[in-house]
Parts: C-alpha cells; sequence; structure tokens
C-alpha cells in the first residue's frame, strides 16, 4: 500500500503503554497499532481513532488490580521500615512527632475558629431564601447603608412584592423581667410571629403558629425556663412581669438559640407589643428595626433588588434618596460593614487573617522538622544507594520517604487530636466560644482533619524525598555525596524563610500593642478616670434631682449629671433633619445627637469654647436650647453659633453654646457633628465625677443611696474608663494572640536554627580542628561559624520590614486615631531577633570551639 | 493450584486451536467466534499477562512487520504447565456438568 501511514493517537498510546504490563507490552502494543491500521483501511479513520482509545477502558480493570496488589506490597516493606526507624530513634522521633503535633494543634485550633464563623446561620432550613433588607442612602456628602429600616416596611413589602412570601421585623430588647422572686435581666427580640415560619427555632412547648399571637404573649429559651422555674414547674401559662408595669403570659419554651447564629436572643415577645414602648412600628420616617424577608425558593436576588428600585420613593419616608438591597442571611456575620447594624459584623476579614496564619503555622512547623532532620537524613544515604543498587527506582524511593512523613504525620495527629480534646477549654474560655470537636460525629471535621495531615506529611516530607532519592549510588558508597554544601542553600532557604515569619510577627505584635496603648491613653476631650456611673432605672427617673442631692452630699463625690449615651457610647439619635439658617435645601447632612442632663460638661471636663452650658438659672434651656460641638459649627458654616437657630422636624431650638470636640465614639472614627440637648426624661445613666481617694467608700456610698430607690433590682455599676476598654476588646485579643503566636513562632523558628547549627558544626568539625591547631583563637571560631548565621538574619530582617510596613498600615488605616509605626520598632525587633539567633547559634559554635582537634582529625 | 477463570481457559484453549499463528489478534477473533462477545484487545491482554506470569505460555518473537510501527508479532505456545491447567479445568468442567440433564427454562 503507498500513501502516508497513520499513526495512532498520542496520548491514547502513551497512556496505553503505561497501563500495559511490562511482559506484554511489546506485543500488546504492535497489536494496537495493527488493529489500528487494519481499521483504517476497512473502517475508516474515525472509527479506528474511536477503537483505540476504547482499549484504554478494556485495560483498566487489569491495570487497577495490578496497582493495588504491587501498591499492598510496597506499602508493607515501607511501612516495616518506617517503623523499625521510628522505634530504632525513639529521641529523634518523639521531638518529630512532637515538632509537628505543636504546628497541626495550633492549626487545627484556629481552623475550628474558621470554621464556626463560616457555619453561621447555616442550619436554618430556609437559610438560602433569607435576606435582610437594607437602606442605601445618599446625603449631600457621603453615601452609606443603614442595616435597619421603617416600621411599616416588611408588611408593605410582603403585600406589594408577590415573591416575597414571608417577612419578620426584629428589634433587640432587653426586659426586666421577675417572677415571684426571681429578678433578671434579660436579652431577646420583640419580633413578628414569621420569626418561628421563617427560621429554625424550634419549640419544645407551645404551637409555632399562634404562639405569639396574643399581644402579651411571651416564647422564652430552655435557659430561662430553668432559670426562672425550675424542675417539675409547667412555665406555659405562667404570668411574668416585665419592668413593673406589664404582664407577660408564657405561652412557649424554645430550644436555646445556637451558639453559631447571628441572631442571639433568650425570649421573643410580639413584636406589636413595641407600641406600647413608644417604638414607631406605624411610621415610615423613623428607620429603628431590622426587617427580614423570605423569597420564594429559585428566585433570583438580583431580579428582586431590581424590582424594589424607587419602592420607597412613594412612602413618606424622611431620607430622600434611599433604594433597597437585600443581603443574604449567610452573609450577615462575616460581611457586614453598614451603620446601625446590632446582628452582623465584618469578620470576614479576621477569618481570612486566620486562615493565613493557621497555613503559616502549618508550613513553619513543616520546615521545622526537615531542618531538624537534615543531619540524620544523610545518614540514610546508604541505604537508597543500596536500594537503587537492587533495582529502586527514583519514584519508589520517593514513595517511600514520603510515606515515612506521612506515617509520622498521622502519629503527630493522634497526638493532636488528644492535645486538642485538653487545651480546648481554656481555648473556648478565652476566646468566649463552645467551639465543638467531635471528628466521630462531625464529617467535615474529619475531613478538614485528613487533609491537615496529609498536607503535613506531603510537605514536611517533600525535601528528603527529593533529595535523598537523587542520590547516586556510586556516590553514595565512595562516601562522596552529601557533603553538605550541595544542598546548604535550600536549607538556608528554609531557616531564613522561618526567621522572617518570627519578626513579621515580632512587629507586628509590637505595632497591636502600641496602637492599643495609644488608644488606651489617648486623650478623648473629656475625662475618662474616675467617673463611675450607674444605670438610672425607671423607678429613679422621677427621683433624680433628689438622688443628685444625696450623692452631692458625700464629699468625694463631686460633680453628678445624667445621660442617654456615655461619652464614647455613641449617640441616642441621628438623622439629617436639622435645619438651620443659611442651610442648603439640597444638603442632607447627618448630626449624631446625644441627651443630657445639666452640669455634664462639669462631669466630663469638656470645655466649652462659645456661649455657655445648660444651667437651671434659665429655665427655657429644656426644649427650647442646645449645644453643638465644633465640627458641627463647621459643617454648617456658623462662625459664631451661638443664638442661632437649629431646628427639628419643626421644633425650634437656639443654640447656645459651642463645645470643643472631644471623642464621643471609639478611635476607630473620626469626629462627627454632634448636638447636646437637655431632655431629663430621657436619660439612663447617671454619672459622677469622684475624688480617687478611698473610692470603695464612695461606691458603699452609692450603694446605699441605690438602695433606696431601688428595692428589688441588683446594685450595678461601672468605671468609664472600663466602659472605653471594653471598646476594644476586640484589639486586646488581638494584641494577646499575637503575643502567643510570636513565642511560639520564634521558639519554632530557634529549633530550626538550631538544627542548621548543630549540622553545620558536625560538618565542619575537620576544619575547625585545623585551624585551632595552626593557633585559631576561640572567639575567632565562634565568629567564624556564627558569621554565616548572622548574615541570613540580616537578611530576614530587610525582607521582613517592608511587609511587616505594609501589612500593618493596612491594618491602622481601620482607626481614625493611630500611631505612627515609627523606626524605632524595626530596629528593636531586628536587634531582638539577631540577639536570640545569637544565642541558638552560639552554643553549637561553642562546642566546636571547645573541641579537641586530635578527635577531630584523628581519622583521615 | 489455582483453577482457570472462564476467559483464561477460552484464551488457552483458542492458543492450542490456532497453533502457530496464536498472536494478539488472532486469538481475540478466537474469543470473539467462541463467545459471541465482541471482546477489546485491551481486555485480552489482561489475562494474557497474569497467564505469562504464571508460566502457561511462552512467546516467540517473529519479524517485525511495519503495520505494527516497527514491531514484531509475538507468539504464544502453551507451556506443560498450561496444558496441565487445561486438562485440570476440563475434569473439573465434567465433574460439575455431570450428573445435570438437559437444562430446559424453567425447571429446577
Amino acid at each position: 500500500m503507498t500513501g502516508r501511514r497513520k499513526k495512532p493517537p498520542f496520548f491514547a498510546k502513551r497512556l496505553l503503554e503505561h497501563m500495559i504490563d511490562e511482559t506484554v507490552r511489546y506485543q500488546a502494543m504492535g497489536d494496537f497499532e495493527e488493529q489500528f491500521n487494519t481499521m483504517c483501511r476497512e473502517k475508516g479513520t474515525l472509527l479506528a481513532h474511536v477503537m483505540y482509545w476504547r482499549q484504554i477502558l478494556a485495560v483498566l480493570p487489569s491495570f487497577l488490580y495490578s496497582i493495588i496488589y504491587w501498591s499492598s506490597v510496597m506499602i508493607h516493606n515501607y511501612l516495616k521500615i518506617a517503623l523499625r526507624n521510628v522505634k530504632r530513634h525513639t529521641g529523634y522521633s518523639f521531638i518529630n512527632i512532637s515538632g509537628l503535633a505543636i504546628g497541626m494543634t495550633c492549626c487545627v485550633l484556629i481552623l475550628l475558629l474558621v470554621k464556626e464563623e463560616l457555619s453561621f446561620d447555616r442550619f436554618h432550613e430556609n437559610a438560602d431564601d433569607i435576606y435582610r433588607v437594607l437602606q442605601d442612602i445618599q446625603f449631600s456628602d457621603h453615601t452609606t447603608t443603614w442595616a435597619i429600616t421603617q416600621g411599616p416596611l416588611g408588611p408593605a413589602l410582603e403585600d406589594e412584592i408577590p415573591e416575597i412570601i414571608n417577612s419578620a421585623r426584629i428589634k433587640r430588647a432587653s426586659f426586666r423581667l421577675k417572677y415571684e422572686e426571681k429578678y433578671f435581666l434579660e436579652e431577646g427580640v420583640l419580633a413578628d410571629p414569621a420569626i418561628l415560619e421563617m427560621y429554625t427555632f424550634p419549640l419544645i412547648k407551645g404551637p409555632p403558629e399562634t404562639v405569639l399571637d396574643e399581644p402579651n404573649s411571651i416564647v422564652i429559651s430552655e435557659r430561662m425556663a430553668e432559670k426562672y422555674f425550675g424542675e417539675g414547674i409547667e412555665p406555659i401559662g405562667k404570668v411574668v412581669n416585665v419592668g413593673t408595669q406589664y404582664d407577660f403570659t408564657v405561652t412557649g419554651i424554645m430550644k436555646n438559640v445556637p451558639a453559631n447564629s447571628h441572631l442571639q436572643f433568650d425570649f421573643i415577645a410580639p413584636f406589636v407589643f413595641g407600641r406600647q414602648l413608644g417604638y414607631t412600628v406605624d411610621i415610615w420616617s423613623n428607620s429603628t428595626f431590622t426587617t427580614y424577608i423570605q423569597l420564594q425558593r429559585d428566585i433570583s436576588r438580583e431580579d428582586i433588588v431590581k424590582k424594589l428600585h424607587g419602592f420607597l420613593d412613594e412612602k413618606p419616608t424622611i431620607e430622600e434618596n434611599a433604594q433597597l438591597n437585600l443581603q443574604p442571611l449567610t452573609k450577615i456575620r462575616l460581611h457586614s460593614d453598614y451603620e446601625y447594624d446590632g446582628f452582623g459584623s465584618n469578620a470576614i476579614v479576621y477569618v481570612y487573617i486566620l486562615s493565613i496564619v493557621a497555613f503559616f503555622i502549618l508550613l513553619i512547623a513543616c520546615i521545622n522538622f526537615m531542618n531538624l532532620n537534615t543531619a540524620r537524613y544523610m545518614n540514610r544515604a546508604r541505604e537508597v544507594g543500596l536500594r537503587k543498587v537492587v533495582g529502586a527506582k527514583r519514584s519508589e524511593l520517593i514513595q517511600q520517604f514520603f510515606g515515612e512523613s506521612i506515617l509520622l504525620s498521622i502519629l503527630a495527629l493522634i497526638l493532636t487530636i488528644l492535645t486538642v480534646y485538653i487545651i480546648l477549654p481554656s481555648f473556648n474560655t478565652f476566646f468566649e466560644k463552645q467551639l465543638p470537636f467531635n471528628p466521630s460525629n462531625d464529617l467535615q471535621l474529619l475531613t478538614g482533619l485528613i487533609i491537615i495531615t496529609l498536607l503535613t506529611g506531603i510537605i514536611s516530607g517533600s525535601y528528603p524525598a527529593l533529595l535523598l532519592s537523587s542520590f547516586k549510588p556510586v556516590s553514595v558508597i565512595q562516601g562522596t555525596c552529601g557533603s553538605g554544601t550541595t544542598h546548604s542553600h535550600f536549607r538556608k532557604i528554609l531557616v531564613v524563610f522561618q526567621y522572617i515569619l518570627s519578626i513579621l510577627l515580632i512587629i507586628c505584635t509590637m505595632v497591636v500593642y502600641k496602637q492599643l496603648s495609644f488608644m488606651r491613653d489617648a486623650p478623648l476631650g473629656f475625662q475618662k478616670n474616675n467617673i463611675v456611673t450607674i444605670p438610672m432605672s425607671v423607678d429613679m427617673l422621677p427621683e433624680y434631682d433628689v438622688i443628685k442631692e444625696k450623692l452631692l452630699e458625700h464629699a468625694n463625690i463631686t460633680y453628678v449629671t445624667a445621660v442617654s449615651n456615655l461619652p464614647t457610647n455613641g449617640y441616642s439619635f441621628s438623622n439629617s433633619l436639622w435645619d438651620w439658617d443659611g442651610k442648603n435645601p439640597d444638603d442632607e447632612i447627618l448630626f449624631r445627637a446625644v441627651l443630657v442632663h445639666y452640669d455634664y460638661f462639669k462631669t466630663f471636663n469638656i470645655d466649652i469654647i462659645q456661649g455657655r452650658a445648660f444651667s437651671t438659672e434659665f429655665p427655657g434651656d429644656i426644649n427650647n436650647t442646645c449645644i453643638i460641638n465644633q465640627t458641627a459649627a463647621q459643617v454648617m458654616n456658623m462662625d459664631s453659633p451661638v443664638g442661632q437657630r437649629l431646628s427639628n422636624s419643626g421644633r425650634n431650638s437656639t443654640i447656645i453654646g459651642v463645645v470643643k470636640d472631644y471623642n464621643f465614639r471609639s478611635l476607630h472614627f473620626s469626629i462627627e457633628p454632634l448636638i447636646l440637648i437637655l431632655y431629663p426624661d430621657e436619660l439612663s445613666r447617671i454619672c459622677m465625677a469622684i475624688s480617687p481617694e478611698n473610692s470603695p467608700g464612695t461606691i458603699r456610698y452609692i450603694e446605699s443611696i441605690w438602695k433606696d430607690f431601688n428595692s428589688d433590682r441588683p446594685f450595678e455599676y461601672t468605671f468609664l474608663n472600663e466602659d472605653i476598654d471594653v471598646l476594644y476588646t476586640m484589639e486586646n485579643k488581638l494584641g494577646t494572640l499575637s503575643k502567643y503566636s510570636t513565642f511560639l513562632a520564634l521558639f519554632i523558628a530557634c529549633l530550626g536554627l538550631f538544627g542548621l547549627a548543630s549540622y553545620t558544626a558536625e560538618q565542619r568539625t575537620k576544619e575547625v580542628g585545623i585551624r585551632k591547631v595552626l593557633g585559631a583563637s576561640h572567639s575567632g571560631i565562634v565568629l567564624l561559624l556564627s558569621k554565616e548565621f548572622l548574615r541570613l538574619i540580616v537578611y530576614a530582617n530587610f525582607i521582613a520590614w517592608p511587609i511587616a510596613y505594609i501589612a500593618m498600615s493596612k491594618w491602622l488605616e481601620g482607626y481614625a486615631y493611630r500611631t505612627d509605626i515609627g523606626w524605632r520598632l524595626f530596629v528593636l525587633s531586628g536587634i531582638l531577633g539577631i540577639a536570640i539567633a545569637l544565642l541558638t547559634v552560639s552554643y553549637q559554635a561553642l562546642r566546636a570551639a571547645n573541641s579537641n582537634p586530635v578527635d577531630s582529625l584523628r581519622y583521615e | 493450584m489455582k483453577l482457570l477463570s472462564r476467559i483464561e481457559e477460552i484464551i488457552l484453549l483458542s492458543i492450542w486451536k490456532l497453533g502457530r499463528d496464536a498472536y494478539g489478534m488472532a486469538i481475540r477473533d478466537e474469543v470473539i467466534k467462541a463467545t459471541g462477545v465482541n471482546w477489546l484487545l485491551g481486555a485480552i491482554y489482561g489475562p494474557l499477562g497474569r497467564l505469562h506470569k504464571n508460566g502457561y505460555v511462552v512467546t516467540v518473537k517473529g519479524d517485525p512487520t511495519p503495520e505494527r510501527g516497527g514491531r514484531a508479532k509475538v507468539y504464544y505456545k502453551l507451556t506443560k504447565d498450561g496444558v496441565k491447567a487445561l486438562q485440570k479445568i476440563r475434569e473439573v468442567n465434567a465433574a460439575i456438568w455431570q450428573d445435570v440433564p438437559n437444562l430446559r427454562l424453567g425447571e429446577k
């Protein structure tokens, strides 16, 4: 036959070559090709190709069978050798396994945190159909998104949009509940009954459809039922007293809300009860409720958002440019970066950081493993050479060494699981969580553990596997390989990497602590020390003047005032309805407002720079006046605001004073325009400036006054600076976490350096011996051996500094008030790193310097 | 001694029947003729390889041809062990089928 002979498909041919057993490969490939050519002639090229590919399927069963058979034989052998090695060097193996276990434990603990964060709210059956309604609002100077909405919005959405099949409005509420003698403050929600339909909050007792129908019904959690009613008493039907004025009937008991729900509450009261509390349930001019909706299954969120465009335009809302948006339920916990968000948080950043940290810790543990074992691996060169001589392929050797490291990882896994069980309780307490750890029940967790183990085994085994399997049998038997200099580059890079990580952590910890102390000590514009605050109950409010007089009788109490919100605890309300002469009518500017009592400025030592404070000498101060801060005056373009008009929703006030800007929120935020109003009827805390001596005595006095006006409520008080610290709990925790991570990383890095140093010292014993004989001094030897490592550490520093600078600057951007990073930090961390490294290396260097040249040069 | 599997038995018998022409593709054709099932070439080589490993067949190399990409045909021959294995399986078959009357559908 003339003409080009066709060739069988390339990839299929390669595959078949690999899959067919060696003994028949030659003839089989020949047959395949002959058949291919025959088919090309008889049935056409296409069918020939198809037939060729089909051979792969046919060969597959035998191929898999032989793989399994031979693998089990080899695995048996590898396992035997690996276990023998572990048993022979128990000490070393123990150090190895522990090192890996430390890394794996940290990794597992961190990933438990991440796992919990990611699993929030997924337990609801309708989780994928539930959304929270947001408002995107455009003011003249900025746009923002509010997580709260108007009262009538929920029902309106359900009525007007057919795809919205359910809606529920929720507002957090704190009830002072009383049953017989038991009297506690409970945290719960006011919610539409639909909350039980939309969400999966199972009820232990009570029919979910009707349990919240009555306006004075209340559903309590298991926890509450136990607290108030104990064993054997049926809570359903009992009447509890709320806030001394209202009586509620217990109509249902629900299971405790799980920890991974963004909605946390111990009771549900009907939403409509809010009317009695004066909430703006029915009007459109105030946004203060969280609205959740449930869409029909398989309706896309984008379609509905498009439909909702302009929904608020015909409604009588205050904000002119407000559009509705929908946030999926599962995103609320981690991706909420909105204003007025009582439930969501922006923790996704921390999830990413934590995951990266976990991976890095694992990486460090593996690198450490590799460094520690470098010297010992060289001793197995002979074994490798022998195996190669009797016919082992490089891939088989690689398999063997990976198998060994995976075996060690599995042993480390056992140790890890034990350690996690032991450490978990304290870990949970520190992070205030209840993370479960049940590998036998939790498939996700089990998979994660297996992946971590495999990852550890593979990463830590990669270097030895690749290195050892590359030995040439001849050089092994001659004894010329493994001289150390050939692969020392890689080892040095490993150590440098470990040190870079450690120095990064040192710098980050220092920056975090610097920022923390900056925030703690920063002048806030008001006095935060020696201020005691107590809550003002409904009973105390009418007697306030009497209470104030009595408090002032004590020598150590200098000033007394009352507030709706403590400075740094935010503001009472805010809106953009304020109007003044000269206001641009198109402007929508947001002002914060705080309600106060007389002597507010004296108590907190805030300067009034124009005009005057509220004073009893001017009875018209109540309801007709306000005081603004400098930023407000700036925003309103007023040079002398005193005497000017400022009104809100038709009510006029006169500005009587301007106060110096002070930080009435945490230092995350810059100072916003603030209006202070004298409004005695809605204040909730009494604040007292006391002198520092004998504060326990002062507190006791305050308590006695408290008891006079509060028959059954327990006394509670706080110091303002403690309250301020609470604002920064997250940062505090971050600082502690950083500190411990740094210690751990440094420890492991030093271990790695120690291993490397001992190996190098061993390699160079002959050199050191010769130098000593030729007259080198002690210190000369030490310097010689350490010089190399010092250079490495300096490199590590130079690489770590820019990374740390960029990362920390990014973090600090989240604070309107931040410290500068400063060059001193870097120098300090550098010195610290070098000192620690020096200490580690010097031990080996000294030992080498002290060695007797006779011993090292004896055999040549 | 392990019994031959069905396909191994069929392959060995085909090799015997083909005599000097017993190479991969010819064996496959015989098997297809006997069973009626369109065996793929690759599926033949699995059992064939095992037979070779166990020593029931040996190979004889032929001449290279361009049709086979330059490779030679490899012919298979039964060994003594192979013949013994066939005899054994024949005995087993006979023993098993001995007292079984004409098998008809629906009868027990």
